[in-house]
């Protein structure tokens, strides 16, 4: 019952986290759960069947296993990326909103050109000199997608600093770092969340991109590298449908669940949006 | 003089806007002794605001080109920030004109109240500042914040800690307001400043907070600002008539609303309908802050004035327990027409 009312309050967050939860939960649980090795090589190209259920690759791996020790690297990676992304974000946002003067205009300055740089063929180029190592690619990830998050939390901190409870709270004696990390960080948190729902979605996103395109880690499989292979081995032109498919519907999903979440968010921000969405 | 708290010698306050210099505040003298109460009065725009600001060194973007402020001992005005930062709240504590904007929506009041005793304390490490939160019954944070808050009228112990409990939206005007007296009475300052007490509050509660502010006026160094003649009558025992940046007129209460002595205070007065004549619209005596006139700021709209008003800045006579500035008074204090 508790479920059902938490579903009519607002059923975008709820579903959405529904979603992600259970893809998470079978990305945590997935070596009790899958029911082969993903890594041990049996007969290849085996159609779907009940032993393996969604068949196997060139190698002759179980395709059902690999999807869900794949989960742990994309949604790992993603997750990591956003972070690291949500933090730089933050606190640029916060520092350059709240000191103003030259500092703002350095580290937006910073921000517009890390900005205008397009993502992916930037992550390509570093990727190939980094080489393929996972903490590489997260951190690379992160260090792209901080700037939307600091312009947008720059320009709520902007209204926040005029606020009259930052300047009460001045006026009773309070410093800049006081107010910042007191008064300010609450009030844009809704903020912060959103936007690294968004962040993760598209971090997962770009990994996936990298993964296909075969700058990935070879050696730990993602939903990307799966689809890489699909692609290099012959899955397509064969119409394996169980191999490639599964992949990028978990990506397309865990993305959908994501974006649904974020509608939530706005919609909860913005009443007025729930007319257009009905 | 010896126990005087504050000493405001010829304040000058500027801000440049692309429309020109405004001069808010031009030569403020002011005096106020331990224990005093005081209160500024003036239309809006005549930099009260911009005065009380200036003490606590908050007038930003405004520059203070002139003048010094001895504050306990101190001149305020040659503080660095980070000095500065001890002055205001436990040296003058401002208690902020609207309760719905002035606190933080992110909080309850026991945790906002909580963070004012943990600063009091000086726990102001960022890991301290973050962890501020309601004071734990029995706790003698929670002791301190009893003994204030029931001095405002929170008497009731389940009505406090509902208080404690709650966001400040939850908040009536008349609480809000309380809330933030006690947020300023919590760091034991040495001078209290009310900005509009008043304004923002509906008039069973406005009643109920001058007498809060009348009682609080007897142990503590109280300075009330307000264009509300009536708020100042019940709390403050001296006043200062502020128009066009300047202190126009200072002295007993009494004194100057029974013999008012500048021809601007007679008008102030008048139109609050508080004594006799007729009353003049505000927008009459409304002052351009940027072509500032010459000589006496308010000589344009003056009854009274004399060619000599248009020419020289009116000097401010001092007599017995006040001053007045302008140029229909002499030396001895009395008028000279």
């Amino acid at each position: 019952m508790k479920f059902a009312r938490l579903f009519r309050r607002n059923p975008l967050i709820f579903s959405g986290s529904a979603l992600i939860t259970f893809f998470i939960f079978a990305a945590i649980f997935s070596p009790w759960l899958a029911p082969h090795d993903p890594w041990q090589y049996q007969q290849a190209f085996l159609e779907p069947s009940p032993g393996h259920l969604l068949g196997t690759n060139d190698v002759g791996q179980d395709i059902f296993s690999e999807l869900l020790v794949a989960g742990r690297v994309s949604l790992g990676v993603g997750f990591s990326a956003a972070l690291m992304a949500a933090v730089t974000g933050v606190a640029i946002g916060i520092l350059a909103g709240f000191r103003r003067g030259m500092l703002d205009e350095v580290l937006m300055g910073a921000t517009d050109v890390v900005l205008v740089i397009p993502t992916l063929p930037l992550v390509v180029l570093i990727s190939v000199y980094l080489g393929p190592s996972l903490p590489g690619i997260s951190l690379l990830i992160g260090l792209i997608m901080w700037p939307s998050i600091a312009r947008v939390i720059r320009s709520r901190v902007l209204s926040l600093r005029q606020a009259g409870f930052v300047e009460s709270a001045r006026a009773l004696g309070a410093g800049d770092w006081w107010i910042m990390s007191r008064h300010v960080l609450p009030n844009v948190l809704p903020l912060v969340l959103a936007k690294f729902v968004l962040t993760l979605a598209g971090a997962m996103l770009i990994e996936a991109s990298i993964s296909f395109l075969g700058l990935g880690n070879p050696s730990a499989k993602s939903w990307g590298m799966m689809l890489h292979y699909a692609f290099t081995r012959g899955g397509f032109i064969r119409e394996m449908w169980w191999w490639y498919l599964p992949p990028g519907l978990a990506i397309a999903m865990v993305i959908f669940a994501l974006n649904l979440i974020n509608l939530g968010f706005e919609e909860k921000s913005d009443p007025r949006l729930k007319k257009v969405l009905e | 003089m010896t126990d005087s708290l504050l000493e405001v010698r010829d304040l000058h306050v500027r801000f440049n806007t692309p429309r020109g210099v405004v001069r808010a505040n031009n030569g403020i003298n002011l005096g106020m002794n331990t224990g005093e109460s005081l209160g500024i009065m003036g239309e809006s725009g005549c930099g009260k605001t911009v005065l009380i600001l200036s003490l606590m060194r908050l007038q930003q973007p405004g520059v203070i080109v002139g003048g010094s402020i001895w504050f306990d001992g101190r001149e305020v005005t040659r503080l660095t920030q980070k000095e500065m930062q001890t002055v205001r709240g436990k040296g003058i504590a401002l208690i902020p004109q609207n309760h719905s904007t002035a606190l933080n929506p992110a909080y309850t009041v026991g945790e906002q109240l909580g963070e004012t005793l943990g600063r009091r304390q000086g726990k102001t490490g960022l890991w301290q500042t973050l962890r501020a939160g309601t004071p734990g019954a029995g706790t003698r944070d929670y002791e301190n914040l009893r003994h204030v808050l029931s001095g405002l009228g929170f008497n009731d112990e389940s009505v406090l800690r509902r208080l404690l409990a709650s966001y400040p939206h939850e908040l009536s005007g008349g609480m809000g307001q309380r809330v933030l007296i006690a947020m300023a009475l919590l760091l034991e300052p040495k001078l209290v400043i009310a900005d509009e007490p008043t304004t923002a509050l509906d008039r069973a509660t406005r009643a109920e907070t001058l007498e809060l502010l009348g009682r609080l006026s007897a142990d503590t160094t109280l300075m009330v600002v307000s264009h509300e003649v009536e708020t100042l009558v019940c709390i403050c025992n001296r006043v200062a008539v502020m128009y066009g940046g300047r202190v126009v007129e200072s002295g007993v209460t009494g004194r100057v609303f029974s013999d008012p002595h500048h021809p601007y205070t007679r008008i102030l007065l008048q139109s609050q309908h508080l004594i006799r004549g007729k009353p003049v619209s505000s927008a009459a005596v409304a002052l351009d802050m940027v072509n500032f006139p010459p000589g006496c700021p308010f000589h344009p709209f003056c009854p009274e004035a004399v060619p000599a008003c248009s020419r020289e800045e009116p000097p401010e006579t001092v007599f017995d327990s006040g001053s007045v500035a302008c140029h229909l008074y002499n030396g001895s204090g009395t008028c000279s027409k």
